[in-house]
């Protein structure tokens, strides 16, 4: 090679075709900013539920590294069902593609520069506008409430530990029924407030409980009765982000009842935070106004008979349920702790068809949520609804909370585990409810004489 | 290049023999949220010096405070300093944190991230141990009830810096001297 040639290919390398595509793709501040707006602004903003803000540069930028491992990990943002054209759409669904994450990792690795956006965009002093918050004004993601019931004082939670069930009771005292169509949940510290079933309590069983502990409402650890609480539906922090009131609300003609002088019953699960909170708890509530025709029914399926040796990789608990008149499936709500890795929910048509409803390839109990169809599914009589959880109580799984493992049996402690799914239900014919309701208990006793056989009770 | 690289690291390598570590170290000091000076790593007459770097948003470094604040009462043989590792962090920040998390031991400002590049940390929270000659004889996890973000245990298996902690104050190595910590990642400044 001579002189002249050695040289050219010096400046090749300095400004050849190669290096300048790649700097030309490499990610910038502009491609990266509305994937963060859109994906984790709707929690991570001033006063929102996430630990902490992502909307401004600096603030991604300081966090650049740990958005690359949580986004890679698909830790963040949360989302547990797997997506799929052969799965029905679901209600505030999240999640980034492959190719957003990517993004994300190529832009932090490159030095998270802000690049030349202000200077081409706008000028500095007028940065592009961020959208704003939703409803700022009333912090509430649906709009304000109709209704907003607040505990009288607030509740003491312990600094550390790894869950606190606490069950609190809000009375009907209006004068007059109400008809639910939404809830929210407002705590005063998001970080300290995980989920919370509703039910609602017509026989007084709740109130005596409260009146038996001192402080708001009573712990419900390993209580029994009142705790298939999630006939009013879960809530979970940041459920309600990013969702439109009309998607958050039942169908129309569709309500849950909320009677005069009866007690809507939350089933709270707190996370310490570290130090000991003092939280207000406020339970948005919104009505319906509509004619109601029909009030949806939550049967259970599952085992109250949970008992996974030692080790046992791949423990399965299955059930199933079929639909007794023609009725449309408005969610569905699994329950299990930290034990349960995977979730599977089908239904079976009366024509052999199989319809995919749910998968959980990586479930996390810290991200427990009631999951609501877009459209709601229709189950024709005849219907058959199965589900499958599988368990792993070997060391291996990670998120195992006994180190080392020890049998887990079926029980409301997070050290226990629970193999529960809500279907809700609604008749399509309104005279139909009454064999929902009958098919509920029905499905409830037959759970129950299973478990005594196999706990080998007489 | 590697040439140039290789002389720059062999000079570092001799200044640090030659001021010792002690004088090094002593020479780093940090303020507390009152305005206090400290110099965490210089000779203090302790057998153990522990840094345990935090931050004040960080979910998983504030899950930590009570056992952090256990371990700060369960040791009288070793100093205790608590480092914002957050270049921006402010005094203000630093008291009401403080106060609401209840730390008992002293609370540091790293403006510079001085210690942070010193102790090479690389997330909150973090410790460190040095021994009483100044050398860093642990760094890593408090305890391994993390095992990935959202993986959490009911119970740590191992605590590591209190074994690490023991371990110098009884004159021993430490069995594990470096861990990987889980935690939120501390953006460096430089």
């Amino acid at each position: 090679m001579g002189p002249i040639a050695f040289l050219t290919a010096l400046v090749w390398m300095q400004t050849g075709e190669s290096p300048k595509r790649a700097l030309l793709s490499e990610p910038q501040w502009n491609d990266v900013e509305p994937i963060i707006a859109a994906h984790c602004g709707e929690c991570h903003r001033p006063g929102g539920v996430g630990p902490f803000s992502l909307l401004t540069f600096e603030d991604v930028k300081k966090r650049g590294g740990q958005i690359t491992a949580v986004t890679k990990s698909r830790y963040m943002p949360p989302w547990l069902p797997m997506h799929g054209d052969d799965l029905p759409e679901l209600v505030g669904k999240r999640g980034l593609s492959n190719q957003q994450i990517e993004s994300i990792g190529a832009w932090v690795k490159a030095g998270a520069s802000e690049g030349d956006r202000t200077a081409v965009a706008a000028p500095p002093e007028a940065p592009a506008p961020e959208a704003p918050p939703p409803n700022e004004d009333t912090k509430w993601p649906l709009g304000e409430p109709d209704l907003i019931l607040k505990l009288d004082q607030p509740f003491e939670l312990q600094a550390e530990g790894l869950d606190v069930v606490h069950t609190f009771l809000f009375r009907n005292d209006t004068m007059q029924d109400a008809f639910i169509g939404a809830v929210d949940v407002r705590c005063s510290n998001p970080q300290a407030i995980h989920h919370a079933s509703f039910s609602v309590d017509q026989t007084g069983r709740a109130r005596m409980l409260d009146k038996g502990d001192p402080r708001p409402g009573y712990p419900t650890m390993g209580d029994i009765g009142l705790n298939l609480a999630a006939s009013h539906g879960i809530w979970s922090v940041g459920s309600n982000a990013g969702v439109k009131r009309e998607q958050a609300l039942l169908p129309a003609g569709v309500a849950r009842p909320f009677l005069v002088d009866s007690d809507l019953v939350a089933e709270v699960h707190f996370k310490p935070t570290g130090k000991v909170e003092r939280l207000d708890l406020e339970i948005g509530v919104y009505l319906k106004n509509e004619q109601i025709t029909r009030f949806p029914t939550a049967i259970t399926l599952g085992s109250f008979a949970i008992d996974i040796p030692v080790g046992e990789k791949s423990y399965m608990v299955r059930d199933s349920f079929v639909a007794p008149v023609d009725s449309q499936l408005l969610g569905v709500a699994p329950r299990a702790h930290y034990v349960c890795k995977k979730m599977m929910v089908r239904a079976i048509l009366p024509d052999g068809e199989t319809k995919l409803l749910l998968r959980i390839d990586d479930w996390d109990f810290n991200w427990l949520q009631e999951f609501r169809f877009a459209a709601p599914v229709c189950l024709p009589e005849g219907t058959r609804m199965e589900m499958e959880f599988e368990y792993d109580n070997s060391a291996e799984n990670p998120r195992n909370p006994n180190h080392p493992p020890r049998p887990v049996r079926d029980g409301y402690r997070p050290t226990e585990e629970m193999g529960l799914l809500f279907l809700y239900l609604v008749p399509e014919q309104r005279g139909d409810f009454a064999k929902l309701e009958e098919a509920k208990e029905g499905k409830l006793r037959e759970m129950m004489e299973r478990a005594r056989k196999q706990r080998g009770a007489p | 290049m590697r040439l140039v690289a290789s002389i720059l690291a062999m000079i570092a390598a001799c200044a640090g023999c030659r001021s010792t570590d002690v004088d090094l170290a002593g020479s780093l000091s940090l303020s507390d949220a009152h305005g206090r000076m400290h110099q965490p790593l210089g000779p203090n007459g302790q057998q153990a010096t522990v840094i345990v770097f935090i931050a004040k948003d960080c979910p998983i470094a504030n899950g930590y405070a009570p056992e952090i604040n256990r371990i700060v009462g369960a040791y009288s043989g070793a100093a205790f300093f608590l480092v914002y590792a957050d270049p921006k962090t402010q005094p203000d920040d630093v008291r009401a944190h403080a106060s609401q998390f209840g730390f008992e031991c002293p609370v540091l400002l790293d403006p510079e991230q001085a210690l942070v590049r010193r102790v090479g940390a690389s997330v909150t929270p973090e410790a460190a141990v040095f021994d009483g000659r100044g050398e860093l004889a642990y760094r890593g996890r408090i305890d391994d009830s993390y095992t990935d973000y959202g993986k959490k245990r009911a119970m740590p298996s191992q605590r590591d810096l209190r074994q690490a902690i023991e371990a110098v104050l009884g004159g021993e190595p430490v069995r594990e001297a470096r861990t990987k910590a889980i935690g939120c990642p501390i953006a460096r400044v430089k």
